[in-house]
């Protein structure tokens, strides 16, 4: 089920995987950043270091990427409060080597988390700084990561009057928004975890291109836990749903919360927190959701120090319940990992078969007829309009492309479908005005769903989640989520 | 449908669902563990780094600092029956028959709602979908048996299969139940031949008929006299039981009553006493002969309700059902007649006596030596249909019928076949869709849809409607969706998921663009791949974006050519203009032939496409210029001066030459400006070049205008230089 | 795809190996029996990399030939790009991590004849690895006679002699060019090409640099693209062949120096130029087993290619291209067999081996 990829150098103390998954870097306790690469591209089997730098003389704490299309290169943030950039770059006679880029660094105040958005234009940097202050710079030339600008720098405050002069911060964390799109604002969500408890609470600050500030456009706390340290935000990336998932862990353990995507008259989006998850005991260290949002994985120690597990979490339960799975380190005789799946399955089974017999959906069945013979009595509108209230031409697409590889469908099956496709194709422009290749609605308004286990994990679970709906009043939120589906249809 | 109750008898109900499970996770680091670091890899794929406590005393420097560990989470099937190399197999051979059935039913239901229902070509769904199924099962392997010997072994009873696997089983049962329309008629025989092929698989788990079989096999060849052994006669009432009447034969035909040639005369008895004619004077012998001999006409006469059988295997075929029910009444009677006919008693031998009557009595559907001689509850269920109720048809009432047959025989733990068996009789789709999940993960799911919806309108309903609980994606969408996240888990099954994924409304679109934005392109060859599945997809936003890194990768790591390639097709201008700004310094600084001679194949690179360079192509016309000054700056020889002026001239007179570029231009060129002899510009000429002056200090007030970096007084150097050669021009033109 | 095979008398025969096969070449063959090709593989379970030679059988028993594996060699690194010499039994492999290795294909002494054959086996008879040889991955090898010439993404051009050890740098690009393939011409002339579908011809007699270049300014609006693979004629030195990127295949010949001939492609030529493939052209052969329509010096003889849309097909000047094999994953490599030109083996992205045998 596992196997080792990787042996780390002694007195590791952080590690970062690159965008694809195919470099680590890490940083050690004496201040060297090491890079682990495979032998060959696209194998994922062995990872050995390639370079050693020497980054700083104290301990590096944390190692951040920059985004790839800005070249090789890592932020380490050191013990000591200063930051760095290091490139991996050939310059004229020298060989490949790690080259320093620029150093932040304050007297004053430390650094403790940093993290890059890609914005349509440039490359952003966000600093959360031990003093409360979040600094953001921006870089001015895409070729060099040497010239940075501050673009601005303000206090994880709702309102920006009030300043908190001696804040000390202990942590903090930030994730950005991974942008689809140019026409999408920059946005990304911070939280503090201070003795100041108005900073505390992480919220979500969008960039306002008009006035040219960042603008807090949502706070993921309730009333009562403002003032809740927080140790971990993350943003789920969002392949189709019309409103964003983020998880926050707080003492009080890991929130998720749905948060809507168009503003209200004062500029605030909705906010909802689905559900509440008391994963680990103590402190939750990192959050990671995969590459579709569903799932989400934790690390975290339950205090004592013995139990340190991996939890997982889909995006969309709203049950009381911690986690999916998790892998645990402590080898306990007691744990017996096969026998909950079979509860899992048995339970699902019963209150799915109970569930479903509730709707009654009316869905015309389409009635098949086989397709080559082309009538010649029908209007291209016609057939568009039917294929784009199907919404069926991107699989469409797909499927011309195999059916033209395959030899065992008739040419003019394929000259048929073809034939469609230009309909389509045409149609769409009329009545739409653009190629149906960006048309963004076409993946709307959805709420994705677990991936690592098996279906009815999730399925059982939804009888809790009645009931959580059931106690909290409110709509819950997927009606919501339809709706604006359709208005924006 | 059936209740609640029914559930609770097949499986058994437990409260504590949502607990969690807790897989050990073996690391191989000695403890003290610090730390934790995650980061999702390709797919489903979690890297985990175990971060050792840094060791304060410096002395132990062998140990290591922690350890990267990747699990892979939720693909593949349950257990390891299949390896990772052929499920990438049937993983690539499915995607065709996928992909044809899509787009067959994209272009129906398109037609469909066209109100063009009456097709004179009309093909039923199921017959789509059932080529699609017979392709599927293809894939998992075809058991054909090896060619068998020319001299058969009288006493190996059971023939030599390669080993079948659960997958192809289930799959097979799917298609029996929901693809197959045709064979509907005779399902029970076709459950008869499923069970034939695969009761094996259930000897994993616990006793079988199969296992009892194998088991005789052995120790029939020590054997003497076989019908003095119970177990004989056991294994035959069992093997006859399930309806596999060869086996039953052939092991009949043992009988010591053979070994002494009568044959001739002994069909004639058997005759006789089916006949049930008065024959007192035969002996005891003959008679025994005769019971066997007529035992084995009755298994072999068996009527059974199906098309055809294939070579080999026993009984009379009946298409019709009235002709099977006559048939089948005619054959019952002939058995109740030998079974109460007075032969018995003049039997001597006990052991046959009473196996015969016991196999006798299996034929009339004795339900108590039916459960005596089957061992798994499938097996009496089957043989439920061949004796006692040998007149079902479809699914009428065989749901209770199996919770009879396994209240009968109960399961200690039950096989995922058997699971998923179960939700099929119960008509239960989701329980048959968590069977398939659960036992034989998401290919399985995800394919399967396909035959499920063909089976009913029920289940399309139910798999093709949008659930909020869900996120508003259908239960199919879901599916295919983990399935392609289980794909990309690979790195060579990856390319394969997009196929998926398109057919995914809402939600597919967005993870594709993801997946593709996380492939690595330091490889070209991979990298073009991947923009082949953009081209296909009309993905140009992804496209340019991974071209923008693969450029930037290389143009970082000292390979410029292919650096500038990448960002001319992503059409990266920004980045292009920062380019040309470098490289024009550095052509403009070096310039020694050695330099030239290495810039040349860059520049003939760019020089080819001149659309997407980005301001770069007039670096051919400044090379060439500069090549005449450096000539200049040698020995001043005047061709060389004019071929200098020539390509000033082309150059500023060049749309494509960025403005930024003209001062430059002009400052590097004030040596011919004021040339000594005599101005090399005419007038026409000079007033050009003014007028590019009058441009740029009027561009200077524009927000977007890049300074050169030249000394302060550059620009009116160069006005100066060329209003003197302006006087100096007209004055020689005079 | 059964039905393939049904279709034209062309027999078809797809043979899955569950490994990934980076490239594929025939190789002369030891004994008038014996069928060989080189294997250069990618175990994607082991992350592996292995060249393995392989005989090809068509036992009687089983309808399809089957292949069975002699003898295997596991270079440093995964192999780049493959090159076997039709003179002697040698084959040449360049890999990823920019060394060059070369192997001499030869009977096992020791293993006697075991039905089908003798088992052959691969001597290591020179390997290139020494620092600055190349950086990065090598894209194309070629050998003829004992010379060995390697050009990569880094854009130097390497000459290795069997004889002598090092290798002589015939040009270095600095990275500012990179080169994706290489052909010999003559024993003292080969063709390089690389990105921006552009050739150029290099003699060693004169050295420095490359003797001609042909840029080709496509005429409608044609972005760019690489050549991924070239052949040369051995009858017909002054023309070269070119395959790369949206179905792109062009002859280059030198009398008529700007002007390619375009035999496929989109986007490139006179829109009226029919092709089977608009994504990239992996590899391109002369195709000595069709015959040319007609033979005048002027015409670009038959060509064989394989494409990223799963195409193995046959193009000719001024005739309808005929396709041999539709696939619906990509055909990442293929060889015509010298001795039977019949006969043609490609590897295919999903993992599996095709021979296809014209009739």
């Amino acid at each position: 089920m596992e196997k080792a990829i990787a042996t780390l150098d002694k007195d590791t103390t952080c590690s970062s995987w690159n965008y694809s998954g195919q470099r680590l870097a890490t940083g050690s306790l004496h201040g060297t950043l090491s890079v682990f690469d495979s032998p060959d591209p696209a194998s994922s089997s062995s990872f050995s270091p390639t370079s050693k730098t020497r980054v700083h003389d104290d301990a590096i704490l944390k190692v951040v990427w920059v985004p790839p299309e800005y070249g090789d290169a890592v932020a380490c943030v050191c013990k000591d409060g200063s930051l760095s950039l290091w490139e991996e770059v050939v310059e004229d006679a020298q060989p490949l080597q790690w080259k320093l880029c620029k150093i932040f660094k304050t007297k004053s105040t430390q650094v403790l988390d940093v993290q890059f958005g890609v914005c349509s234009t440039s490359l952003k940097m966000v600093a959360a700084c031990s003093d409360g202050h979040v600094k953001v710079y921006e870089l001015l030339d895409p070729l060099k990561l040497k010239n940075w600008q501050l673009q601005a720098e303000f206090q994880n405050v709702i309102d920006s009057v009030s300043t908190f002069a001696k804040a000390s911060c202990l942590s903090a964390s930030i994730s950005w928004n991974s942008l689809k799109g140019e026409s999408q604002e920059a946005s990304f969500v911070l939280g503090f975890n201070s003795n100041t408890l108005q900073l505390n609470s992480s919220k979500v600050w969008e960039f306002d291109q008009a006035h040219n500030r960042w603008v807090p456009v949502a706070e993921l706390a309730l009333p009562g836990d403002k003032g809740d340290q927080v140790y971990s935000v993350a943003w789920a990336p969002n392949i189709g749903r019309p409103y964003e998932v983020l998880a926050v862990s707080t003492n009080k353990g890991i929130a998720i919360w749905h948060v809507g995507s168009n503003p209200d008259l004062d500029g605030r989006l909705s906010v909802e927190k689905v559900a509440l998850l008391s994963g680990h005991g103590d402190e939750v260290w990192q959050m990671e959701w995969d590459m579709s949002g569903m799932t989400l994985a934790t690390t975290g120690s339950d205090g004592m120090n013995l139990l340190m597990e991996i939890g997982f979490m889909q995006s969309h339960l709203k049950a009381p319940t911690s986690f999916m799975g998790s892998f645990s380190f402590l080898q306990n005789p007691k744990i017996n990992p096969c026998k909950p799946t079979i509860v899992f399955k048995s339970y699902t089974v019963r209150k799915l078969a109970g569930m479903l017999r509730r709707e009654n959906i009316v869905r015309s069945w389409l009635l098949p007829v086989d397709t080559w013979p082309w009538p010649p009595n029908i209007d291209s509108e016609n057939i568009a309009s039917q294929l784009l209230s199907s919404l069926s031409l991107f699989p469409y697409l797909g499927f011309l492309y195999f059916m033209s590889r395959s030899k065992s469908t008739p040419k003019l099956t394929l000259f048929g479908f073809y034939f469609l496709l230009a309909f389509v194709g045409a149609a769409a422009k009329v009545h739409y005005g653009t190629s149906l290749s960006n048309v963004d609605w076409l993946h709307g308004g959805a709420e994705s769903l677990l991936s690592l286990t098996n279906l009815f994990i999730v399925l059982g679970l939804r009888q809790a989640l009645r009931r959580v709906k059931d106690a909290k009043q409110g709509t819950p939120n997927a009606v919501r989520g339809i709706k604006k589906e359709k208005s924006s249809i | 449908m059936s209740g609640d109750t029914n559930e609770g008898a097949l499986v058994a109900y437990s409260a504590e669902a949502d607990k969690a499970v807790v897989y050990p996770l073996r690391h191989g680091v000695k403890p003290p563990i610090s730390r934790l670091a995650i980061s999702w890899s390709r797919g489903n794929t979690l890297r985990v780094s175990v971060l050792r406590k840094p060791s304060t005393s410096g002395d132990s420097g062998d140990e290591v600092g922690g350890k990267v560990v990747e699990v892979k989470l939720g693909s593949g099937d349950g257990d390891g029956e299949i390896s990772d190399a052929q499920w990438r197999r049937i993983a690539y051979g499915s995607v065709s028959p996928f992909a044809l059935l899509q787009s067959r039913r994209n272009s129906i239901s398109t037609l469909s709602k066209m109100s063009f229902n009456s097709s004179p070509y009309h093909v039923e769904w199921w017959e789509y979908v059932l080529e699609y199924s017979r392709e599927i099962n293809s894939l998992l392997g075809n058991r054909q048996s090896p060619p068998c010997p020319l001299i058969e072994d009288p006493k190996a009873v059971l023939k030599k299969m390669e080993e079948p696997t659960c997958l192809k089983a289930a799959w097979e049962l799917m298609e029996l139940f929901y693809a197959d329309k045709l064979s509907q008629a005779w399902l029970p025989e076709q459950l008869v031949d499923w069970l034939a092929d695969y009761d094996s698989l259930l000897s994993g788990t616990q006793m079988t008929i199969h296992l009892k079989l194998v088991d005789f096999q052995k120790d029939l060849v020590s054997l003497q006299v076989v019908e003095d052994h119970s177990k004989y006669w056991e294994v035959m009432s069992s093997a006859l039981a399930v309806g596999w009447l060869d086996i039953v034969v052939k092991l009949l035909r043992l009988h010591g009553s053979y070994q002494l040639d009568q044959l001739g005369k002994r069909e004639v008895i058997a005759f006789e006493i089916l006949q049930n004619l008065k024959l007192d004077r035969l002996m005891s012998l003959e008679t025994e002969n005769g019971l066997v001999e007529a035992v084995a006409v009755l298994i072999s006469k068996m009527p059974r309700m199906r098309p055809e059988l294939e070579a080999g295997k026993l009984g009379e075929c009946f298409k019709a059902k009235p002709d099977f029910i006559k048939a089948w009444e005619k054959w019952r009677t002939q058995i109740t007649k030998l079974e109460c006919s007075a032969f018995w008693v003049q039997c001597a031998h006990h052991q046959t006596r009473e196996g015969l009557r016991n196999m006798l009595q299996i034929m009339l559907g004795n339900t108590n030596s039916l459960c005596t001689a089957t061992c798994h509850w499938i097996e009496l269920y089957i043989s439920h249909f061949l004796y006692v109720r040998p007149f079902t048809v479809g699914l009428e009432s065989m749901y209770n019928l199996a919770e009879k047959c396994i209240q009968l025989k109960p399961v200690a733990c039950s096989h995922r076949l058997m699971g998923l068996m179960i939700g099929i009789l119960s008509e239960n789709i989701e329980v048959v869709l968590a069977e398939c999940s659960r036992g034989f993960g998401p290919w399985m799911v995800t394919h399967a849809m396909e035959l499920l919806t063909a089976g009913s309108d029920q289940a399309d309903i139910l798999l093709h409607e949008e659930r909020n609980n869900l996120g508003g994606i259908s239960m199919e969408e879901l599916h295919r969706l983990v399935y392609a996240q289980v794909l990309s888990s690979h790195a060579l099954t990856w390319q394969i998921a997009p196929i998926y994924l398109t057919s995914c409304m809402k939600q597919g679109m967005g993870l594709l663009e993801i997946l593709l934005y996380k492939q690595p392109v330091y490889n070209n060859q991979l990298l073009l791949k991947n923009m082949e599945i953009c081209r296909l997809y009309e993905l140009e936003s992804v496209s340019s974006n991974i071209m923008k890194i693969a450029g930037m990768y290389h143009w970082k790591h000292g390979k410029k050519g292919s650096g500038i390639f990448w960002l001319q097709q992503a059409r990266d201008e920004v980045r292009l203009n920062r380019i040309a700004q470098q490289m024009f310094d550095s052509v403009g600084k070096s310039i020694s032939d050695e330099s030239f001679r290495q810039w040349e194949g860059l520049i003939q690179l760019l020089g080819s496409e001149s659309k997407a360079v980005g301001g770069l192509e007039f670096l051919h016309k400044y090379r060439d210029f500069k090549k005449c000054l450096l000539q200049i700056h040698d020995g001043k020889t005047t061709e060389a001066a004019h071929q200098a002026v020539e390509s000033l001239i082309s150059l500023m007179k060049n749309p494509s030459t960025p403005p930024r570029f003209w001062l430059p231009l002009l400052y590097d060129s004030l040596k011919l400006l004021n040339w000594q002899e005599r101005p090399l510009l005419n007038a026409s000429q000079t007033s050009l070049l003014l007028n590019k002056l009058q441009e740029l200090s009027m561009a200077k007030l524009r927000p977007d205008f890049v300074e050169a970096d030249l000394p302060p007084q550059a620009l009116s150097f160069v006005r100066l230089a060329l209003a003197t050669n302006l006087g100096r021009a007209n004055l020689e033109e005079q | 795809m059964a039905i393939t095979a049904v279709q034209n008398p062309t027999q078809i025969h797809r043979l899955p190996q569950s490994k990934y096969i980076d490239a594929v070449r025939w190789l002369p063959p030891l004994s008038p029996l014996s069928k060989l090709a080189v294997l250069a593989v990618f175990d994607a379970d082991t992350d592996i990399p292995s060249l393995e030679i392989h005989s090809l059988s068509s036992p009687s028993s089983s309808p399809s030939p089957t292949l069975t594996q002699h003898s295997r060699w596991t270079p440093p690194s995964r192999i780049s790009s493959l090159a076997s010499s039709s003179s002697q039994p040698l084959v040449a492999a360049s890999t990823l991590a920019g060394s060059l290795h070369v192997l001499s294909v030869g009977y096992d002494p020791m293993v006697d004849d075991n039905g089908d054959g003798l088992v052959s086996t691969m001597e290591p008879v020179l390997s290139m690895d020494e620092a600055g040889f190349h950086v990065g991955p090598i894209c194309g090898v070629d050998v003829m006679e004992s010379v060995l010439v390697s050009v990569g993404e880094d854009g130097r051009v390497n000459l290795v002699n069997f004889g002598d050890k090092g290798f002589r740098r015939v040009f270095d690009g600095n990275g500012l060019v990179g080169f994706n393939a290489v052909k010999w011409a003559s024993s003292s002339e080969f063709v390089t090409g690389g990105y921006g579908m552009g050739l150029q011809w290099w003699d060693l007699r004169r050295p420095g640099g490359p003797v001609s270049q042909f840029k080709a300014n496509w005429s409608q609006g044609k972005n760019g693209g690489m050549v991924h693979s070239i052949d040369i004629h051995p009858s017909r030195k002054h023309t070269c062949l070119a395959g790369g990127s949206s179905g792109a295949i062009f002859a280059w010949d030198l009398r008529w120096q700007q002007q390619p001939i375009v035999l496929s492609g989109v986007g490139i030529g006179d829109a009226a130029t029919p092709s089977l493939s608009e994504s990239e052209v992996w590899e391109v052969q002369y195709d000595c087993y069709t015959k040319p329509s007609n033979i005048s010096s002027s015409r670009v003889l038959p060509a064989m290619f394989c494409s990223e849309d799963g195409i193995l097909g046959v193009v000719e000047q001024g005739e309808e291209p005929t396709e041999l094999l539709a696939e619906p994953c990509a055909i990442n490599s293929f060889d015509i067999d010298l001795q039977n030109p019949s006969d043609v083996i490609c590897s295919l992205e999903w993992e599996s081996i095709a021979i296809v045998i014209r009739p």
